[in-house]
């Protein structure tokens, strides 16, 4: 039987704190972060994530990319990528309005060694890698809970 | 009343790893991932959660539609459907041709409650990917499934 060992939560909604925010093409951006307790090399890490997010209307054509990713003990490249996945959006020769778009992940890990006995920081980010300008209206939302056996 | 975790399992390929990536085509339905679920009481709520990375190109006729199911006791028909759905994007038109590659993001989630045949079984569930579009498009990754058993 499995038990609930730590559950960790942030939600920024829309036009809250620092949103909406314009992400610098090719730049990582961190969106926000959460701890959870990591008791055993059996433990399940899970970590969920929506994002509401809108390309901005400018020259066409345009090619919005956005690529998130979870990194492990930091936000920048320095630290484990443990999760990366890329959502886009056509926008074609003639758009003239703009989607909002929600992308949601999720992702389950198996906790090494090392990091048992922490309490472990997990950050979302994000990073404009398409053509024109991107921003994160939210909500941004990162759920983590970890699992034990 | 307290709800408690039976069992938990998942599979997750990362980007670029394992497999990934593989194109497909129109016509096969392709097995993604499997975990197997321990179902001890017909009380047993189970939850399965997935996410699956994909990348199409504009490429002449390109439309996309990727037809995702999560079979039961198999990896392939005549395992039983229990969830499908389907994803498709709007890649433009030949003219306005040609586009780098768009990747995108599909998730979903299913729950069911258990049966009196599976109770006492360890039951397999399977992700699946079907091309039901014209041309092809490639799994990328990542390919994420759990699932959670409750009681």
């Amino acid at each position: 039987m499995a038990t609930i060992v730590d559950f960790a939560s942030q939600e920024v909604k829309q036009n809250t704190q620092s949103l909406p925010l314009a992400l610098a093409a090719g730049t990582e951006t961190l969106l926000t972060s959460i701890f959870l307790n990591v008791t055993s090399t059996s433990n399940k890490i899970v970590v969920q994530a929506t994002v509401g997010w809108q390309p901005s209307i400018a020259l066409l054509p345009l090619v919005p990319k956005l690529t998130f990713r979870i990194r492990r003990g930091g936000a920048t490249p320095a630290f484990p990528e443990v999760y990366q996945t890329t959502d886009s959006e056509f926008f074609g020769t003639g758009s003239l309005t703009t989607n909002i778009i929600t992308t949601t992940i999720d992702h389950v890990e198996s906790p090494p060694q090392d990091t048992v006995g922490t309490f472990q920081q997990y950050f979302l980010t994000v990073q404009n890698n398409g053509s024109g300008n991107i921003t994160v209206v939210g909500p941004v939302t990162l759920i983590g809970t970890t699992i034990g056996f | 009343m307290t709800v408690t975790i039976n069992d938990y399992q998942y599979q997750e390929v990362a980007v670029g790893t394992g497999s990934l990536p593989f194109t497909i085509s129109p016509g096969t339905e392709v097995l993604l991932t499997s975990i197997f679920l321990q179902i001890n009481s017909l009380n047993n709520r189970i939850e399965l959660k997935a996410t699956i990375g994909w990348e199409a190109v504009l490429n002449g006729n390109t439309v996309p539609k990727l037809l995702f199911r999560i079979r039961r006791g198999g990896t392939g028909a005549p395992a039983p459907v229990v969830f499908q759905t389907t994803d498709s994007v709007f890649l433009g038109t030949p003219q306005e041709a040609p586009w780098p590659a768009l990747d995108f993001t599909t998730s979903f989630e299913h729950t069911e409650t258990a049966t009196q045949s599976l109770v006492g079984t360890f039951t397999q569930y399977a992700l699946t990917v079907e091309h039901i579009g014209q041309n092809v498009a490639t799994i990328t990754g990542p390919v994420h499934l759990d699932g959670i058993v409750y009681l």
